[in-house]
């Protein structure tokens, strides 16, 4: 393990991002999210949304009505949860969304955990489904120990900044990584992560904005292990061929490198909102 | 009072959310239960920082694993600030 502090600790999941005014225009992409999942993943209904789950039939005006409730609850106080759950197979599969205001609008995700077993087509399949389905801008297949290194440097400098004297103590340090390699990026609230992207994952999809924001050339010839072109001149761009693994040096450098020769940091820095500190 | 150079409430202008529990969060075997977890964790924090922020007041997490607070400070960017503080 390479996080000698979090052995076994870790998970993985799919994400994709769009831009979105309301919970309410999510509906459309979250039917398609959930019946991708059903049919890639081998999940089954019956689904249920929010927590508690009750029934629902994943179906746009149903999806509809439900984010209209969880509008409704949060617009009096309440924390409800967007998720929807496919409870027929062996382990239920959730599916969550959430609406995050930036000041470069707000922002909509969805995610789902990593099953262990490969979806149908494999992951690249999935995670295209999952993006184009969804209207993402963005997407990409992440793990906590590599969320970890890229934000858990800066996201702790900025938690210690944010918290009164008498209790920084109380904020641990980040994570060591053994190998000694520098993966640090800036937090994705700091910058419009509409233009770019918030790392390097084993599978990503970028679309045609965050690609120029990059540079297309810098962006195909960057080191990937495959790229594959998707719908309005989105790019799915795979790091290494076999699952990446942070124990494997090699895919830990090819990271390092995918980054330097993208110029990821500085895209991040220049993309950053003057009020990110 | 405010804290010198530190520009937000201190004290009593402190909103706290306090998770107890939750030794089972990296348990291979809970990947559902985490999820539902983590989706409501994401509610309640952006609530909490709404109303932190409507009020004027700041906004902290406290959780008693470490591995979790070293979780939640890099999805959540360190905001807001999540202490550990062993049960």
């Amino acid at each position: 393990m390479n996080d000698s502090a979090t052995p076994g600790r870790l998970s993985r999941r799919v994400l994709a991002e769009r831009a979105a005014p309301s919970l309410l225009d999510l509906a459309p992409g979250l039917m398609r999210v959930c019946r991708t999942v059903e049919q890639r993943l081998a999940a089954h209904g019956p689904w249920t949304a929010g927590d508690p789950g009750r029934s629902i039939a994943i179906e746009q005006g149903a999806i509809e009505q439900f984010l209209q409730q969880v509008m409704r609850a949060r617009g009096q106080g309440f924390p409800a949860v967007c998720s929807f759950t496919a409870t027929g197979g062996g382990d239920p599969l959730l599916v969550a969304a959430d609406l995050e205001p930036t000041p470069a609008g707000a922002l909509a995700s969805v995610w789902f955990p990593m099953p262990e077993r490969e979806p149908a087509g494999g992951w690249l399949a999935l995670l295209h489904d999952v993006a184009e389905g969804f209207g993402a801008h963005h997407a990409h297949l992440e793990a906590d120990d590599l969320l970890m290194r890229y934000q858990g440097r800066r996201a702790t400098e900025r938690a210690r900044a944010a918290t009164p004297p008498e209790l920084r103590a109380y904020i641990p340090d980040p994570p060591a990584f053994v190998d000694g390699m520098n993966l640090d990026l800036l937090v994705p609230q700091e910058y419009d992560r509409r233009q770019v992207p918030a790392g390097v994952w084993w599978i990503n999809y970028w679309d045609r904005a965050q690609i120029a924001t990059l540079g297309e050339g810098r962006v195909r010839g960057a080191g990937w292990a495959q790229v594959v072109e998707a719908a309005e001149g989105a790019l799915l761009l795979t790091t290494t061929d076999e699952p990446l693994d942070l124990a494997n040096r090699a895919h830990v450098e090819r990271l390092r490198l995918l980054i330097d020769n993208l110029g990821l940091l500085d895209a991040q820095r220049h993309a950053r909102y003057e009020s990110s500190g | 009072m405010r804290s010198p150079g530190y520009g937000l409430q201190t004290g009593t202008a402190n909103v706290w959310e306090v998770k107890v529990g939750f030794g089972w969060f990296f348990n291979p075997g809970s990947a559902g239960t985490t999820a539902a977890t983590l989706a409501r964790w994401d509610a309640q924090k952006n609530l909490g920082i709404a109303v932190a922020a409507s009020c004027g007041y700041h906004h902290l997490w406290a959780h008693p694993d470490r591995y979790v607070v070293q979780l939640l400070i890099s999805r959540w960017g360190g905001m807001p600030p999540v202490v550990n503080i062993p049960g």
